[in-house]
């Protein structure tokens, strides 16, 4: 049951209408059920995955929890009778506790993701490698498939226990209440990836119909669908058609894939979410947003902060954040100062850090040298150019670079643009040498003559008529988007002060414009959502 | 949520429900003649039409129902459309019987003898025409579709909503039902003719071939027959059309005859009376399978005296339906004239192409009934 299926739809209006039915109490138990559902008719093989996740980080982040609120009542109840050492001991021996049981759910829980995603990939790179030496090994391969939104709900999971850990949030007692939070339907597919703070009371509350809510989402809902079924659908034949023959074409065509690749992944990934939290949204329940408009970046870094925003978030805080704050990196920190500098050595251990994520990040995205190589390339730009960001602010200052003006903006974006396709060649290549291929091809058997060619774009099956609608939903985007990115509004915001009659033309032209130009239905190629393989 | 926000969003629903209709039609018309035809059939008054023949293109092209009218007196309709297989001949069966009680049921058997009688192109030119929610055709979906290719049968729109690209042709063919709707009836009853001449050296050409039928296709003959006995029907008719082709009986197909034997019922093949017929085969084809509009002429004269004369079809019929056939048949000089015309253009040209010139109702005549020039 994809988000572009009538079925899909046909369940949406089903669980909006037993919601709003139910007593205000008793709503987020029909959410329960209809995630339950959602999720045994989408992958019922593998439920037993999401509810031991589930089910082992809420015990445990109950016992944490207990351990917790259980010393601070007996630090409390012996405040007159311990010396400061001894509540030190206690507490110490506390967090000990708690350590080692977080230690265990975080084990277990990504060591199943790491298994299951990760397992094959190692083993058979292991025994290349011992073949290779003389060594003839081979290791049994797993033949599961990966359960639906497995990095989704662990990753989610795994921020809420080290909240818990934290004390930022307390441990939700009841088992259920916490599953839906797991495996709440809309974002259980590709994200976003939510805090507990922020999505749980949301769940719990019996939200009230309102007719903003409905027509907000409604619209956040046909905005994903005109991105991911006109625009990025349309792309997916003529990619693969490149990108399945590739000696077939020259490195005009496979630079050409790797753009097609930069706008399809954005609409199909983007398009996603706004589904995702348009029927969110009509719930009452409002998303994280995962996406601010990253191609408008003038730095990789900015990218990063606009681009599947909510993994980034989960990175800085439970990646990032622990890894610079530890007392490893805090000593590297003193010593790099004053080796290196101030501006280098100040900067030196988080662009370490940084790197770091980067190359987890590479990893998530799936079992395969060539995302090393993704990781490797994005953590690599950003870990220099957080080194050197100062002297270079600071030589740009001496040769009087207007850095504020437009054109230097727009140079910086071309830039950015460019590191980010880089990138996606790892992403779309067969493997890390594929990708270098790829890249050298597109640099030294380029002939952009041929993109002139009135058959180039038929070669590659695109038709006229796909050229039209796409030029124009492009158009579309790229107005949309920049009005955004200038007055900081949603355009839903705009159409709400507008007429009626206005909103309901803007409306009625993108439900048609889905129905009619959607790449759907047999004899098509519409593809899975991108990020429903993480 | 308040009332005016509640009546806000019925009028937006009902808006957009209106829209999406009118795009669903629009956009289903996937083949303009096969729409037509098997449109015009539903407008025909109930238990007016004397008889019919199912079948594919052999069948619309060649049997034209007006002139037979003209000749003998009996009303006819061809529910047939390009390829139509033999697996919906039940369903076409079924569909007439709700609304007609023919005293004839004239068969092609060579519905039966496609390879694949579930192909979903041929299966579609008929059942995505008939009405959407005809028990039959979501009987017949149930029967020829895999299950996890059901949704686009039942939402056509599904399948249809990219031939946005044909949207001008599917416009004026909507153009044309309407036109026929508000006449109240088809003036060709689905004939459907060509005005040229077949070029022997296209691909479409295999002058020798065997009639092989599968055992798929004889058990949905005999799905059909059984049907036609259970239904206690008389007089039924399956028939081989006039072509341009050597068959070569096998054993399934003499099997299929055996089996139509032993129901009781009748087959013909009028191929054998070509030479009956004087057809001529350079003239009167357009292609090795199909006759044009001069040989339209000659087999609906044979095919409707033996019909007639055979099964001594009643001509009985109410004043309504009597007024509606002679206008049909006051057209059908103008249709054999218009089209000599332009086949002999055709010949003139000296053009060897086997261009598809099928010629339909809003071809042959302008809005006011007259023949087009």
């Amino acid at each position: 049951m994809t988000f572009t299926s009538i079925t899909f739809f046909a369940f949406v209006l089903l669980t909006l209408i037993l919601y709003y039915a139910m007593p205000k109490k008793i709503r987020w138990v029909i959410l329960l059920l209809a995630s339950v559902v959602f999720y045994s008719l989408c992958s019922l093989k593998y439920i037993a995955f999401i509810v031991f996740t589930a089910l082992s980080t809420y015990l445990c982040a109950g016992w944490i929890d207990s351990i917790s609120r259980k010393t601070k009542l007996k630090v409390k109840a012996k405040k007159a009778e311990w010396s400061r050492e001894e509540k030190k001991a206690f507490k110490d021996k506390a967090t000990t506790k708690k350590r080692l049981i977080i230690a265990l759910v975080l084990v277990v829980n990504f060591g199943i993701l790491f298994v299951l995603k990760y397992y094959n990939f190692l083993s058979g790179s292991l025994a290349t490698l011992l073949n290779s030496i003389g060594l003839n090994v081979s290791f049994p391969t797993l033949g599961l498939l990966l359960p639906l939104g497995i990095s989704f709900y662990t990753f989610q999971t795994m921020g809420y226990i080290i909240d818990v850990y934290r004390e930022k949030t307390p441990a939700e007692t009841n088992f259920f209440k916490f599953f839906l939070f797991v495996s709440f339907f809309p974002q259980i597919v590709q994200g976003p990836i939510s805090v507990y703070d922020d999505l749980a009371p949301q769940l719990y509350e019996g939200h009230k119909l309102e007719y903003k809510n409905i027509k907000y989402g409604f619209e956040l809902i046909i905005w994903g669908l005109f991105k991911k079924m006109v625009i990025a659908d349309r792309l997916v034949g003529p990619m693969n058609t490149i990108l399945h023959d590739k000696s077939k074409f020259g490195g005009e065509f496979i630079l050409l894939a790797v753009l097609i690749y930069s706008i399809q992944l954005y609409m199909d990934f983007s398009g996603g979410i706004d589904v995702a939290r348009g029927v969110a949204q009509m719930l009452g329940i409002n998303l994280t947003e995962n996406f601010k408009r990253p191609y408008f970046s003038k730095t990789i870094g900015e990218y990063w902060r606009r681009w599947h925003i909510s993994l980034g978030a989960w990175m800085k805080n439970y990646v990032f954040y622990p890894i610079t704050m530890s007392k490893g990196f805090l000593k590297l920190g003193q010593k790099t100062k004053k080796s290196l500098g101030r501006n280098i050595g100040k900067a030196l251990p988080g662009s370490i850090a940084t790197f770091i994520v980067f190359m987890l990040i590479g990893i998530w995205h799936g079992a395969n040298w060539k995302y090393v190589g993704f990781g490797l390339w994005n953590g690599l730009i950003l870990f220099i150019s957080n080194l050197f960001q100062a002297p270079i602010a600071s030589l740009s200052a001496k040769l009087k670079i207007r850095t504020k003006s437009f054109s230097f903006r727009i140079i910086q974006m071309i830039r950015t643009f460019i590191i980010v396709l880089i990138g996606y060649y790892f992403d779309i290549a067969d493997s890390f040498k594929d990708a270098l291929v790829m890249i050298k091809r597109s640099v030294t058997d380029l002939h952009l003559g041929n993109w002139t060619e009135p058959k180039c774009f038929e070669n590659i099956g695109f038709t006229a008529f796909d050229g039209y609608i796409l030029a124009f939903s492009l158009l579309v985007v790229f107005v949309f988007s920049l009005y955004q990115e200038k007055k900081q509004i949603q355009v839903r915001d705009f159409l709400e002060d507008q007429s009626i009659w206005f909103q309901w033309a803007v409306l009625l032209i993108g439900l048609m414009s889905v129905i009619i130009f959607g790449v759907y239905g047999p004899g098509t190629s519409a593809s899975e959502f991108v990020y429903m393989q993480f | 949520m308040n009332k005016k926000q509640v009546i806000r969003i019925i009028v937006f629903v009902v808006l957009a429900s209106l829209i999406f209709g009118f795009f669903t039609i629009l956009l289903q018309i996937n083949n303009g003649r096969d729409v037509l035809g098997t449109y015009g059939f539903y407008l025909e008054p109930e238990n007016s039409i004397d008889a019919v023949i199912v079948g594919p293109s052999q069948i619309y092209t060649s049997y034209y129902p007006a002139y037979a009218y003209k000749l003998h007196g009996y009303t006819s309709y061809t529910i047939a459309t390009s390829a139509m297989p033999g697996s919906v001949y039940i369903t076409a069966t079924k569909e007439v019987n709700e609304r007609q009680k023919p005293q004839l049921y004239v068969y092609d058997i060579g519905g039966f003898a496609y390879k694949d009688l579930a192909a979903e192109a041929n299966v579609r030119k008929y059942i995505d025409n008939i009405p959407m929610l005809s028990k039959n055709r979501l009987e017949a979906i149930e029967k020829l579709v895999p299950e996890e290719e059901r949704d686009s049968y039942y939402f056509p729109f599904i399948k249809y909503h990219s031939t946005y690209n044909q949207i001008i042709t599917a416009s004026k063919v909507l153009k044309d039902e309407i036109d026929q709707s508000r006449r109240g009836y088809s003036l060709l009853k689905n004939f459907t003719t060509t005005g040229s001449v077949g070029n022997y050296t296209t691909k479409y050409f295999k002058r020798d071939q065997n009639v092989d039928i599968t055992n798929q296709g004889l058990d949905y003959l005999k799905e059909l027959l059984d049907y036609l006995k259970e239904t206690k029907t008389q007089n039924v008719l399956f028939a081989t059309f006039p072509d341009d082709i050597n068959r070569t009986e096998t054993k399934s197909s003499l099997k299929a005859h055996e089996m139509i034997a032993s129901y009781g019922y009748d087959y013909v093949n009028f191929s054998d009376y070509k030479d009956e017929m004087n057809i001529d085969r350079k003239k009167d084809f357009y292609n090795a399978n199909h006759v044009n509009i001069r040989g339209a002429k000659k087999v609906t004269e044979c095919v409707s005296d033996f019909l007639f004369e055979t099964y001594n079809l009643n001509t009985t019929h109410s004043e309504e339906v009597t007024k509606e056939w002679d206008d049909c048949a006051s057209y059908v000089d103008k249709v054999f004239d218009l089209s000599e015309q332009r086949l002999q253009a055709y010949e003139k040209s000296g053009d060897t192409k086997e261009g598809h010139q099928y010629y339909m109702e809003s071809e042959m005549f302008s809005n006011d009934g007259l023949p087009k020039k």
